[in-house]
């Protein structure tokens, strides 16, 4: 074995283990930052033993072993909390916490979540979310991270020693929170997870940077999290709505970049592995929304959305849409949360299932949103249901006026060429 | 990337049936895998066993019936998997070994998606 396979097989047992390794010794030590300057040593002792020594058999085994005895001499060299300290000597050095790693499953799941839930603590900004969700549970690197999110290593270093101060300065518990607060908390989670998500998707049709690594990251964590809280409905809901999503990765950007609206992209390079396990974890936000156990009585809006992504998932040709059914779902989720964006993309529905004039109905309605003044959009959507109604000459001033508010340069000659293509038809 | 693993076993350590230990680990390790993404799809062979060969030579087409007597190994299931790289397909293939915890061999043959 080289040391370049070596270090790659340090590195993916590394992404396997960490998160059950943090998460372990943050509830040993009842200290986030500290468990994982711990895992951060442990990994540095086996990048320099291993490869003499060979990887262990056990490899999470060894991590923590190595780790515990660390986390020991240090606290045995702290004598500002002397008698705590001796007490947790005590615990991590005792027999039972030896067998820790090998045996207590479900104790080791529940302490991943508490991991997540500590990562997104309201104490701490949603950037600091971010960095440290992808550090802590996602098993990235530092450098990984900085990679990513296109930025300076020191700038996420410094982010990541930041939140970990906040969270002890804070004293924030290692737990999951109390019914009344996990479901805010748990919005919290799922936003830092579609936060990952959006930045390695949107990158991919943005600026010609392709960072689906982010995607699968965000997806892995999704996959995590709903093993570990099976009856939240909107868990598995932003799980079915990513893996749809994603399922669209390779057809969204042509060869030169440009994106490839939903109606015009190749079906047949739709990820079939991801979209059904988009559609298989929807149906059980969709079983969970009406069964006892479920923690909400009906869809939730990361589930509305990945309904409205598997209806398109589901047609093998354009024409094939269920747009009555995508109208309807928009119906819900502006109920859920009304918002002038949901609305506008509730008109296309509305157009496309009961013909242009139904769709101008309520585009018209949002010509007045101040909120969506600046927004190429409103003019774009309203241009097309105007030329398929057959009004060309309104269209046309509409595509005009929505290509200048388009900011890529993408979008701009797109919206120009279909004006142009109006005047071709007056 | 995507890795087809295929389990070979050494006939003499083939038992047919598992013990509930093991049974045990290996569930927990393929719910495991599942959870992350990183089991597509996993099988074990069946106790009923049947094997055979379609062969295709010179345009022809054979359909041969198994067991076949001349193998050193027997085929003990399969397992489709998603890793982010070689080294961690490696890696759970470990982990998959060390939860059977008899003498066995899995052959990893990496495929490309369908273009």
């Amino acid at each position: 074995v080289s040391e370049g396979d070596l270090h790659a097989t340090i590195a993916a047992i590394w992404r396997i283990e960490s998160p059950k390794l943090i998460a372990g010794l943050s509830r040993m030590l009842r200290d986030v930052g500290r468990a994982e300057d711990l895992a951060q040593d442990a990994f540095v002792s086996a990048l320099l033993q291993w490869p003499d020594e060979g990887v262990p058999r056990n490899p999470g085994a060894w991590l923590m072993t190595a780790a515990k005895r660390r986390a020991i001499d240090q606290i045995r060299r702290d004598d500002t909390i002397q008698r705590k300290s001796e007490q947790l000597a005590h615990e991590l050095s005792s027999s039972e916490a030896e067998t820790d790693f090998a045996s207590a499953h479900e104790e080791i799941d529940d302490d991943v979540l508490r991991l997540m839930f500590v990562a997104c603590h309201p104490v701490m900004s949603k950037d600091a979310h971010v960095a440290l969700t992808l550090k802590l549970v996602g098993g990235l690197t530092t450098a990984e991270i900085a990679r990513a999110f296109l930025v300076n290593e020191t700038t996420v270093a410094q982010r990541i020693v930041r939140a970990k101060r906040t969270l002890s300065e804070a004293h924030v518990p290692f737990s999951v929170p109390a019914a009344a607060d996990r479901v805010a908390r748990l919005a919290s989670i799922l936003e830092t997870i579609y936060l990952i998500f959006n930045e390695g998707y949107a990158a991919t049709a943005g600026d010609d940077v392709l960072r689906p690594e982010l995607v699968e990251d965000a997806l892995r964590l999704g996959r995590m999290l709903a093993a570990l809280m099976p009856v939240e409905g909107e868990v598995h809901g932003l799980v079915a709505l990513m893996e749809i999503q994603a399922s669209r990765m390779r057809s969204r950007v042509g060869p030169a970049g440009e994106p490839i609206l939903l109606l015009d992209q190749d079906r047949s390079k739709w990820n079939r592995l991801l979209i059904q396990r988009g559609l298989t974890a929807l149906q059980r936000a969709e079983r969970l929304a009406c069964h006892p156990l479920g923690t909400r009585k009906a869809l939730g809006p990361y589930a509305l959305q990945a309904a409205i992504a598997a209806c398109h998932a589901r047609a093998s040709a354009p024409e094939q849409t269920d747009w009555e059914r995508i109208a309807a779902l928009y119906d819900a989720l502006a109920q859920l949360a009304p918002n002038p964006v949901v609305e506008l993309n509730r008109a296309v529905a509305i157009g496309m299932a009961f013909g242009p004039q139904a769709g101008l109905d309520i585009v018209d309605g949002l010509r007045e949103e101040s909120s969506l003044r600046a927004y190429h959009l409103l003019p774009s959507v309203r241009g097309d249901l105007l030329f398929k109604a057959g009004r060309t000459d309104e269209a046309r001033t509409e595509f005009e006026h929505a290509a200048s508010l388009a900011r890529n340069s993408r979008d701009r000659t797109f919206l120009l060429e279909r004006a142009s293509r109006c005047r071709s038809t007056c | 990337m995507k890795f087809i693993s295929i389990l070979t076993l050494d006939p003499a350590d083939a038992h047919p049936h598992a013990s509930p230990e093991t049974i045990e680990r290996m569930g927990r390790l393929i719910q495991e895998m599942r959870a992350e993404g990183a089991l597509i799809d996993t099988g074990g062979r069946s106790t009923d066993m049947m094997e055979l060969s379609v062969t295709r030579e010179n345009g022809r087409t054979t359909v041969t019936d198994g067991p076949f007597a001349e193998s050193k190994e027997v085929v003990g299931g399969f397992a489709l998997l998603d890793a982010k790289d070689r080294a961690e397909a490696i890696a759970w293939t470990k982990r998959f070994l060390d939860a059977l915890g008899s003498n066995a061999t899995c052959y990893l043959h990496e495929v490309s998606p369908t273009p």
